[in-house]
């Protein structure tokens, strides 16, 4: 089926109204630059426009917390600053939960950091007082410059 | 040759090309039992009625192989003998088994030695008469000629007319001879396997998009070997797989038709295969089929190329197939579509599929009109063969090494985008069942199922034979048919009227008998009354039977309280009695296959795409989903129903009165043991209702099966063999251990409504399982406790 067919369909088993899917589905089409191939089918769709696929049908709806796995990859780096600016204006009035390992997309839209390793917790704060945390840990000596959420991942989640 | 290794490591390919040699020897040998062993089988019996919406005549029909076994030994005994001499003695000894078989003493080996003697007959009389039929041509040469219109050298009608005799004139002289050529004419009148021989190169043409689809021909174009190297070991692939396929194919059907039929004579003229009359060549059998396989080789290496090319010339893997199949319609129409003689006619034989169908080019014999002058279509296909070869090679070639992946506009993609926003226009309104609908019929091609179904149900007979066998039972017959209605006293009253003409007869004939004794009439006349008196004591026996049954069905509807009615039964007996078991047990089976293979696909497909975890991650995506799914099962249920069951019922409505469905149905002979006291129509309602339940239950289980296979294509086999599997080795093996499980004998109206019959009890149990499966199944997918992502 087509990209704009297949997010009708989702709307339909979301339970969302036949006019107020139309106008999310229009929108969600231009948010993620998928407008101009609406009516191609998804089997022509790259890896990385499927992936804008499933962003917008995961954001029919209007939902109140939102669950992204990986939602740049396979994106290009055009396509991944537009998708985290979305995910930023996203962020704003409802919970957006972000599981990636991409660093930049952390720091540039997270309010709080959540990491995990082998299931458990290891860190809990936001990517200022992460960074400040580790910076205390680890000597200078051992990491020159500043520290970046890199670093903070590399301390706590590196072998 | 590693492409080749590629192409045969390919285990779906592999698994096809069995598939299609395994299909090719069952439907060959099947064909040959539905053309009786090609002899013609009717015996000079009494009229009986069989029951196909009017009257007919037709005989019992004798065993078609027994027969055949019969005829060739015929033709071994005849051997050596002047054809001439052996038609006369055996019409002589067909005259006598004729007038047995009439009189009703013939024994069943007398009956089939009867149809050895007739075919052999046949054929005697085509090879004395072929002399004279070769001079008649020459004779109608000279006759034609005379008349203006044809005697124009310049014309195509003239020139035709003296090729043809020209033609003929090599054959004359030649020495026909007696042979069983069962063997021969039945690989000649195979067409199917011409298809098969085409789906076979087609799958091997496909074999060379496999880089395409995944992506690869970028790297492969780009590669030194990957073009014209590529493409020349490609086309040679194709010359031995046309080859190995000719052989397979052909071969098992020779194979085939030598053990059915026995060995053929290859040393006789061709011309003494009668298929092969028109043939103006001068050739043995032998020589005959030696050329004909060659050239079958070499048409089909021409298809195959044709085939590639086609497949190839677009770049977008998406619209090969579809672009490829419109080619062939095309073709095709053109092919089937065209008159034999008319301006376009060489559109018609400078056509791929003459190279697929070539028995034609060998058993009929055409010049068609080519700028005024007569060409033989043989010669043309012959001709061009080498030449459209070559191009055809040329142009894969020549697509293989110059056709870049990536250039040139996608215009088919325009197009397709554009149909597509037209039809993204109707699905936006559709609702969710709506969608289910769509999916289940159009990505996931149900609607080819639901085509192919109602083009093999109207195939389906649902009228078997309901013969009678002396002249006194076929007048109680007609007498049944006259009186039908309700059972009054106006009824008897007809009766008595009906028997009081008849025995005016009789009476008028024993008068006749004492006027011939007094000399005052001459014997001719008594002959007349006689003759009438004969038939009018048959008719008075068919009456009395009448009378016995109506006054036997008065006294039954007295003891159980109902109105009786005389019915002519004949129409139920043959659509539902014990004569159309066979037809029953096909089309339940085509109709539980149909069902199975439009729902097979349905959990599969989500599952295969990885959709199933986000569609049970949405609020309707479970329960709503399943219950959604379930409708879907139901309305194929519907569907498969009314396309073959609804012209089941259609076939009794179309005969019977519109008051007969109002009959009691304990007063019909078959349905006496029916529980409920109701009307005929109310009866086969309820059963008809309990069918379309069984099929409901089974597309249910169709459903719940669909969801155990990952893939698509593993599921549209899987989910049709185990629903269909056991009621095949059932019904058709004999294998009684599939009973419990042969879904299609719920299906089946004989046991239910004829209880003496035996089969209540495995009806009943096959109901029973039908629907403990259904149960199951529909509990299994309403509420299936497996999460997201589980089943990937």
């Amino acid at each position: 089926m087509t990209a704009q067919t297949f997010l009708y369909y989702m709307a339909g088993l979301k339970g969302i109204p036949k006019r107020r899917a139309r106008e999310e589905i229009d929108r969600l089409l231009e948010v993620t630059n998928l407008s101009g191939v609406r009516h191609r089918r998804l089997g022509g769709f790259s890896g990385g426009m499927r992936q804008r696929v499933l962003l917008a049908q995961a954001l029919l709806g209007d939902p109140r917390v939102v669950i992204l796995d990986e939602p740049t990859a396979g994106l290009d780096p055009k396509e991944r600053i537009r998708i985290r600016n979305f995910i930023a204006d996203l962020s704003r009035d409802r919970i957006v939960l972000l599981a990636t390992h991409i660093v930049s997309d952390i720091e540039s839209v997270s309010d709080r950091i959540l990491m995990l390793k082998r299931g458990r917790a290891v860190g809990l704060d936001t990517p200022e007082n992460l960074i400040a945390d580790v910076s205390q840990r680890v000597p200078r000596s051992v990491v020159p410059g500043r520290f970046s959420l890199e670093d903070v991942y590399l301390y706590h989640l590196g072998e | 040759m590693r492409e080749l290794g590629r192409i045969l490591s390919r285990r779906r390919y592999l698994a096809a090309l069995a598939l299609i040699l395994l299909l090719n020897g069952a439907l060959f040998v099947r064909e040959q039992q539905r053309r009786d062993y090609g002899l013609e089988l009717e015996l000079p019996a009494p009229a009986v009625f069989v029951f196909d919406g009017s009257a007919k005549t037709d005989a019992e029909t004798p065993d078609a192989r027994g027969a055949y076994r019969q005829y060739r030994a015929l033709i071994g005994a005849l051997r050596g003998d002047p054809p001439e001499e052996a038609l006369d003695r055996l019409s002589a000894r067909r005259e006598a088994l004729a007038e047995k078989i009439r009189a009703g003493g013939a024994s069943e080996d007398e009956k089939l030695r009867y149809v050895a003697v007739n075919n052999v007959i046949s054929r005697l009389s085509y090879l004395t008469g072929y002399g004279e039929w070769l001079e008649g041509i020459e004779k109608n040469k000279e006759d034609l000629l005379t008349f203006s219109i044809f005697n124009d050298p310049d014309s195509f009608s003239g020139r035709n007319i003296v090729k043809t005799a020209g033609e003929f004139r090599r054959l004359r002289g030649v020495e026909l001879r007696l042979g069983a050529d069962g063997a021969a004419e039945a690989v000649l009148s195979f067409p199917l396997s011409d298809y098969f021989l085409l789906l076979a190169l087609l799958l091997t043409a496909l074999s060379f998009l496999e880089e395409r689809r995944a992506g690869l021909w970028s790297v492969v174009h780009a590669s030194p070997g990957g073009r014209l190297g590529l493409g020349l070991k490609r086309a040679v692939i194709l010359l031995a797989a046309s080859a190995l396929a000719s052989a397979a194919i052909y071969g098992t059907d020779m194979a085939l038709a030598l053990y059915i039929y026995g060995g053929v004579d290859l040393t006789r003229a061709a011309q003494s295969v009668e298929l092969l009359g028109r043939l103006p060549v001068l050739c043995t059998v032998g020589g005959f089929f030696g050329r004909f396989f060659l050239l079958r080789i070499f048409s089909a290496y021409f298809v195959a190329l044709t085939l590639w090319l086609l497949l190839t010339a677009v770049n977008n893997v998406k619209y090969t197939v579809i672009v490829s199949a419109a080619a062939l319609a095309a073709e095709y129409s053109l092919y089937a579509l065209l008159p034999v003689q008319s301006a376009f006619n060489v559109l018609k034989y400078f056509n791929i599929f003459t190279y697929i169908s070539l028995s034609d080019l060998y058993t009929s014999y055409l010049n068609i009109d080519l700028f005024g002058f007569p060409l033989g279509i043989r010669a043309i296909s012959q001709g061009a063969l080498p030449p459209l070869t070559l191009a055809a090679a040329a142009g894969c070639l020549a697509v293989q090494s110059l056709k870049r992946p990536e250039a040139g506009r996608d215009l088919l993609g325009r197009a397709a985008y554009g149909i597509n926003s037209l039809t993204d226009r109707a699905l936006r309104r559709l609702g969710p069942f709506g969608m289910e609908l769509y999916k289940a019929a159009w990505l996931q091609k149900g609607a080819v199922v639901a085509a192919a179904l109602v083009w093999a149900a109207a195939g389906l007979d649902f009228a078997a034979p309901a013969p009678v066998y002396t002249p006194a039972a076929s007048a109680a017959r007609e007498y049944t048919r006259e009186l039908s209605g309700p059972l009054t006293d106006g009824t008897f009253a007809r009766m008595d009227a009906l028997e009081a003409e008849l025995n005016g007869v009789l009476a008028a004939r024993d008068a006749a008998r004492a006027e011939y004794e007094a000399g005052t009439i001459g014997y001719p006349e008594l002959d007349a009354y006689e003759r009438r008196a004969s038939a009018a004591q048959v008719s008075l026996e068919g009456l009395a039977t009448v009378r016995d049954r109506a006054v036997e069905l008065r006294a039954l509807g007295e003891r159980e309280g109902f109105a009786p009615w005389l019915i002519d039964e004949t129409p139920l007996e043959s659509v539902y009695g014990p004569r159309a078991r066979a037809n029953g047990d096909r089309a339940a089976c085509l109709s539980v296959l149909a069902l199975a293979l439009m729902l097979s696909g349905v959990m599969a497909y989500e599952r295969q795409s990885g959709m199933t975890p986000l569609l049970r991650s949405t609020p309707r995506g479970r329960r709503a989903l399943a219950r959604r799914k379930l409708l879907l099962a139901g309305a194929a249920a519907a569907l498969v129903w009314a396309a073959v069951y609804g012209r089941e019922l259609g076939t009794l409505v179309s005969v019977y009165a519109p008051d007969f469905w109002a009959a009691p149905v304990r007063g019909v002979s078959g349905l006496a043991e029916f529980p409920l006291p109701c009307s005929v129509g109310a009866a086969l309602a309820l059963l008809y209702a309990a069918r379309l339940l069984a099929l409901c239950c089974a597309g249910t289980a169709a459903l719940a099966l669909s969801a155990l296979w990952p893939r698509q294509e593993l599921s549209c086999v899987g989910a049709p063999a185990a629903l269909l599997l056991p009621s095949v080795l059932y019904t058709y093996v004999g294998v009684g251990l599939a009973k419990p499980l042969a879904f299609t004998l719920a299906l089946e109206l004989t046991p239910l409504v004829l209880p003496r019959s035996g089969g209540l009890g495995a009806a009943a149990l096959a109901y029973a399982a039908i629907l403990s499966a259904a149960a199951l199944s529909a509990a299994a997918l309403l509420f299936s406790p497996r999460r997201a992502g589980m089943g990937k």
